[in-house]
C-alpha cells in the first residue's frame, strides 16, 4: 500500500475516533446533566409537595377552629333562647320557628335541642326524629355530644366527618342546656372546607404540578405505604399499586429521611419523604420523564454527525495535502533510487523540502556521488592491475621465449636424449634453462634460478642467459663460464640480485661431463648404480661475490646414463598440510623411471609434483632439465635413425646422416651414392605427394648395416601409395616424347637390390636393401 | 652446386659442380632455362666438377633438352664421372641425349 493511502487512512481513522470519542463524552455529559437538572426538579417538586401537603392541612385546620368558634357562640345565643322562650311559656311551635328563621339567615344549616332525656323535640328537620343514646355503639358520632346531657361538659366540638347517615361531611358543635339538662347541638355543612382543601391542599398541586416540566404523574403514600393519591397526565397508565422495588425504596426513604432518585425504563422516580403535618411519615413519589435527556441525546448525536461530517471532510483535505506534501519527495526519491539502482548513477534527486526527506535527498546524491567516485576509482584500479597483468603476461612470454621449447632439439644427435619443461607460477619467476652445442661435439647445458619473482627476476633472468651464451662461446669449461658469468653479473649489479646456476658441458662422443655448480641443488645422475647427486663443486650463487671462483669436476656418462636437472621449485613444492614434495622424494620418482626417455622422465616429475600440490596455487616456477645418454653405435652393428620434416630442405640432414652412415659403416663410396640416391628419391617423392594437408609431418629414416647387406627403411604417416605399382618409364622413346618426371622410383628400383613396400599401423614402410658387395 | 659460364661466339657452356638433387635443381633449371629464352641456341653443359645427381637433376636436362630441340638448338653433356654417368644410363638418357667423354667433342658436337 502506498505510504499516502497508509497516511489518509491513520488520519481518516484518527479524526473518526476523535470525534466519536467526543461526540460520545458530550452526549452522555448533557444525558447526565439533564438527569441531574430532572431529578433536581423532582427533588423539589417532591419536596414542595411534602411541605404543601402540611400547609394545606393546616390552613383547614385554622378555617374549622375559627367555624368551631362561630358554631359555640351561636349554640350559646341558641340554648340562651330557647331557655328564655320556654321561661316565658312560648309553645315549642314558635321556638322551633323562631330558631328556624336563625338557621335560614345564617350559615348554620342543622340545629338539634334535646330535652333532658335526649329526645331532639327542637329541630330544624321536621322529618327525622333523632333521639342521642348514651350507647356509643348504637351512635358512635353522636354519643360524643352525650356528656353534655349528663353535665360532664359543656362544650363538644366535633370535626368535620361523614355522616353516619348520608356520608355528607358536616361538622357539629353542642352546649349543655343553660336552663335544664338538655343538648344545643349546630351543624354545619363542611362542603366550604372540602372545597377550600380542594383549592389550597395536595390534589390541586399535584394536578397543577402534573404535565408542567417533565413530571408525569405525582404519587402520595401514607406512613403505610398505601397509596393517598395519585395524579397522572392524562392517557398515561400508572398501576394503583405500588411496585415491590418502589415499596423497598420508599421504606428506606421513610426511615432515612433521604431524598432518592432511581431510573425505571425511561421514567426517573424521585421520592421524598413527608417531615411534618398530618402526613408526617408518609412519601411523596415524583415521576419524571427522561424523554427530554434523550432528546438531547439524539440531537447531540445528530450534531455529532454533522460535526464528523465537517471534520472529517476538512481532516481528509488537509490529510491530502499533507500527505502530499509528505509523499511526493518520497514517491521522487522512490523513482531515483529505481533509476540509481538500474544503473544511472548520473541521477540527481531533486527535492529542496528542509525536512528529514530533503536531507536524506541530500545524503543520496552525496552517497550516489561517492559510488560514482568509488567506480571510477575502481574503473582506474581495474585499468591499472590490467596494465600490470598484461605486463606480467609479457615478462611471461618473455621468459618462455627465451629457453629452447622445440624437442627433440638436436635430431640428428642421436647420442643424446634431451628434454626440458619450465612451468611457470602465476607470478613470473626467475627461472630458466639452455642447451646449445659449442662445437660439433660438445654440448653445453645449464639450468639456473634468478633469487626473487616477477618482472625484475625474469629480466634478470634474460640478462643472465644472454650472458651465459655470449660466455659460454669464448671457449673454457663450465668453471671459467661461471667465474666470467660472475663477473659480468656482478658489475652494475645495483639491484643485489642474484641467481643459482648449474653448468655442465657434455661431450657427446665420450659421455664426459664436466660441470660447475653456483650454488644450484646438485642434479641427479641417473646411472646403473641408481640415482645419485653430482658432487659438489662448492661455487656460490652468481652475483653475490664479485671476482669469486668457480671450480669444475668431471665424471663419465655410459650409454643409457643420464643426468637430471631441476630448479627448486620442484622439491618445495607444497602439499595442503605445507610438507615439502623433498629430494628425498624426487629421487624416488627417479628411481622409478630411470630407464625411461629424457622425455618421460621429465614429465613424470612433473606429474609428481602436480599431484603432490593437489592443485594448490604453484608458488615458484618449476623447472626440470633430462638428459639421457645413449651414445654413438659402434661401427660393427652401424645404425642410424632420423627424423626427417616434410621439407626439402631436410635432405641436406639425410645427405649428412647418410654420410656419417657411411663413414662409421665404412662403406665403398659407391654403394653409399646408391643407398643416397634411392632414399632421396623416395624421400623427395613423399614430400611432394604424400600429404593432403600442408602441416608439418616425420618422416623416419632409418640405416642398418648388417655384414654385407645395407637395410634402408623409409616410414612415412601420408596417403596410402605403393611406389612398387608406379609405372616404369618407357627408356625407348625419343626425347620429345619423354614425359618429365617419374624418374625416381625407376632409379631406386635400379640402384637398390630388393625393395619392398608395407602398409602398417597407419603409415606407409618401404624397406630397401642394398648388397655391400658389387657384382 | 655452383654453376660456372663460359661465352665464345655462338655458343654457352655451363660447367656445373657439386651436388644436383630436388634442393638445387630449381637453380640450374632456371639459370639453363634463361639462357634458351635469350636466344642461345647451342649449349654446352661440362659436368665435370658434378659429383651426385638425382632424378630432380635429370628432369632439368630433359626440359632443357625438349626446349631447344623445339627451337632446333643443339646441347651436348660432357665429363660425366662415373656415378652421375651411371644415373643418366639408368634413366635412359645416355640415348635421347648427347653425351661426350671431352668438352671439345661436346663443342663440336653442338
Amino acid at each position: 500500500m502506498a505510504i499516502r493511502t497508509q497516511m489518509l487512512l491513520m488520519v481518516i481513522s484518527l479524526l473518526f475516533v476523535g470525534v466519536l470519542a467526543t461526540a460520545t463524552a458530550l452526549a452522555w455529559n448533557s444525558r447526565q446533566t439533564l438527569l441531574a437538572e430532572t431529578e433536581a426538579q423532582g427533588v423539589v417538586v417532591a419536596g414542595l409537595l411534602a411541605r404543601s401537603a402540611e400547609f394545606g392541612a393546616r390552613v383547614r385546620g385554622d378555617v374549622e377552629d375559627a367555624i368551631a368558634e362561630q358554631m359555640i357562640v351561636e349554640a350559646t345565643i341558641a340554648a340562651h333562647l330557647v331557655a328564655v322562650a320556654e321561661r316565658a311559656g312560648l309553645p315549642p311551635k314558635e321556638i322551633n320557628a323562631h330558631l328556624r328563621a336563625i338557621v335560614e339567615e345564617t350559615v348554620l344549616d342543622e340545629f338539634w335541642i334535646t330535652d333532658e332525656k335526649g329526645h331532639a323535640y327542637l329541630r330544624n328537620k321536621a322529618d327525622v326524629d333523632f333521639t342521642f343514646s348514651p350507647d356509643p355503639r348504637r351512635q358512635p358520632q353522636a354519643h360524643a355530644f352525650w356528656p353534655l346531657l349528663t353535665g360532664e361538659r359543656h362544650i363538644v366540638v366535633q370535626k368535620a366527618q361523614q355522616r353516619e347517615v348520608d356520608s355528607e361531611v358536616f361538622k357539629y358543635v353542642g352546649v349543655a342546656g343553660i336552663d335544664r339538662p338538655r343538648i344545643v347541638q349546630v351543624g354545619y355543612h363542611a362542603k366550604f372546607l372540602e372545597q377550600l382543601s380542594q383549592r389550597v391542599g395536595l390534589s390541586s398541586l399535584m394536578e397543577g404540578l402534573v404535565g408542567g416540566g417533565d413530571i408525569t404523574a405525582i404519587r402520595v403514600v401514607d406512613r403505610n405505604l398505601m397509596t393517598l393519591a395519585l395524579s397522572a397526565l392524562p392517557g398515561l397508565h400508572i398501576p394503583a399499586d405500588l411496585s415491590k422495588s418502589d415499596v423497598a425504596r420508599l421504606a428506606t426513604v421513610a426511615n432515612e429521611g433521604q431524598t432518592l432518585s432511581t431510573m425505571d425504563g425511561s421514567v426517573l422516580k424521585v421520592m421524598a419523604r413527608i417531615e411534618s403535618g398530618e402526613l408526617a411519615g408518609g412519601a411523596i413519589v415524583v415521576h419524571l420523564t427522561t424523554n427530554r435527556a434523550h432528546e438531547a441525546i439524539l440531537g447531540q448525536a445528530r450534531m455529532a454527525m454533522v460535526v464528523a461530517v465537517l471534520v472529517l471532510s476538512g481532516g481528509l483535505l488537509v490529510a491530502i495535502f499533507v500527505a502530499k506534501s509528505f509523499s511526493d519527495p518520497i514517491v521522487s526519491l522512490t523513482e531515483s533510487t529505481k533509476r540509481i539502482a538500474g544503473g544511472d548513477l548520473m541521477e540527481k534527486v531533486q527535492i529542496s523540502a528542509r525536512n528529514e526527506i530533503g536531507q536524506l535527498a541530500a545524503s543520496f546524491n552525496e552517497m550516489t556521488r561517492q559510488l560514482r567516485n568509488s567506480i571510477d576509482v575502481l574503473r582506474e584500479t581495474t585499468a591499472a592491475k590490467e596494465r600490470i597483468e598484461s605486463e606480467l603476461s609479457v615478462a611471461h612470454e618473455i621468459q618462455m621465449s627465451m629457453v629452447p621449447k622445440i624437442f627433440p632439439p638436436f635430431p640428428s644427435r642421436t647420442e643424446i636424449d634431451l628434454y626440458a619443461a619450465l612451468i611457470p607460477a602465476r607470478e613470473v619467476g626467475g627461472d630458466f634453462y639452455d642447451f646449445f652445442f659449442l662445437d660439433e661435439n660438445r654440448l653445453c647445458f645449464a639450468i639456473g634460478d634468478v633469487s626473487g619473482k616477477g618482472v625484475p627476476a625474469s629480466l634478470f633472468m634474460a640478462v643472465t642467459k644472454t650472458l651465459l651464451k655470449a660466455t659460454a662461446v669464448q671457449g673454457g669449461g663450465p668453471d671459467m663460464i661461471l667465474t666470467r658469468l660472475n663477473q659480468e653479473i656482478c658489475r652494475d649489479n645495483d639491484s643485489s640480485m642474484f641467481v643459482t646456476l648449474f653448468c655442465g658441458v657434455l661431450d657427446i662422443r665420450s659421455g664426459e661431463v664436466v660441470y660447475s655448480n653456483g650454488g644450484h641443488n646438485l642434479p641427479f645422475v641417473l646411472g646403473e648404480h641408481g640415482v645419485q647427486p653430482l658432487e659438489n663443486t662448492e661455487g656460490m650463487a652468481l652475483g653475490i661475490v664479485d671476482g669469486g671462483r668457480y671450480h669444475a669436476k668431471t665424471i663419465v656418462l655410459r650409454p643409457g646414463d643420464g643426468l637430471f636437472l631441476y630448479t627448486d621449485g620442484v622439491i618445495e613444492a607444497t602439499d595442503g598440510e605445507d610438507q615439502l614434495l623433498s629430494e628425498q622424494r624426487l629421487r624416488f620418482v627417479l628411481e622409478e623411471r630411470s630407464a625411461d626417455s629424457a622425455e618421460e622422465i621429465a614429465r613424470r616429475v612433473v606429474e609428481e609434483v602436480n599431484q603432490f600440490s593437489c592443485g594448490l596455487p604453484q608458488s615458484d616456477d618449476i623447472t626440470v632439465l633430462a638428459i639421457q645418454y645413449i651414445g654413438r653405435p659402434r661401427s660393427s652393428d652401424g645404425q642410424i635413425s632420423i627424423q626427417l620434416k616434410n621439407n626439402l630442405a631436410e635432405l641436406a640432414r639425410l645427405n649428412q646422416a647418410v654420410a656419417e652412415f657411411g663413414a662409421a659403416s665404412a662403406l665403398p663410396a659407391s654403394v653409399l651414392s646408391h643407398i643416397n640416391l634411392a632414399l632421396e628419391e623416395i624421400v623427395t617423392n613423399i614430400i611432394a605427394h604424400a600429404y593432403e594437408d600442408s602441416g608439418d609431418h616425420l618422416i623416419t629414416v632409418r640405416l642398418l648395416r648388417r655384414e654385407d647387406e645395407v637395410t634402408a627403411e623409409v616410414e612415412d604417416d601420408g596417403r596410402p601409395f605403393n611406389p612398387l605399382e608406379s609405372p616404369k618409364p618407357d627408356l625407348a622413346k625419343p626425347l620429345a616424347e619423354r614425359p618429365v618426371g617419374g624418374l625416381g622410383i625407376h632409379l631406386a628400383r635400379n640402384l637398390m637390390d630388393d625393395l619392398e613396400y608395407r602398409r602398417q599401423a597407419g603409415k606407409n614402410l618401404f624397406v630397401m636393401k642394398k648388397r655391400t658387395e658389387e657384382g | 652446386m655452383r654453376v660456372m659460364e663460359e661465352r665464345e661466339p655462338d655458343l654457352v657452356i655451363l660447367s656445373i659442380s657439386g651436388r644436383l638433387d630436388a634442393t638445387t635443381s630449381k637453380t640450374f633449371e632456371e639459370t639453363i632455362l634463361k639462357r634458351i629464352e635469350a636466344g642461345d641456341r647451342r649449349l654446352v653443359v661440362d659436368l665435370a666438377g658434378l659429383d651426385y645427381i638425382s632424378s630432380s637433376g635429370l628432369r632439368v636436362f630433359l626440359l632443357a633438352a625438349k626446349k631447344l630441340g623445339a627451337e632446333n638448338g643443339k646441347m651436348a653433356l660432357c665429363s660425366m664421372k662415373q656415378p652421375v654417368r651411371q644415373v643418366f644410363d639408368l634413366a635412359g638418357f645416355s640415348s635421347i641425349l648427347s653425351i661426350r667423354d671431352s668438352r671439345e667433342d661436346a663443342v663440336r658436337a653442338v
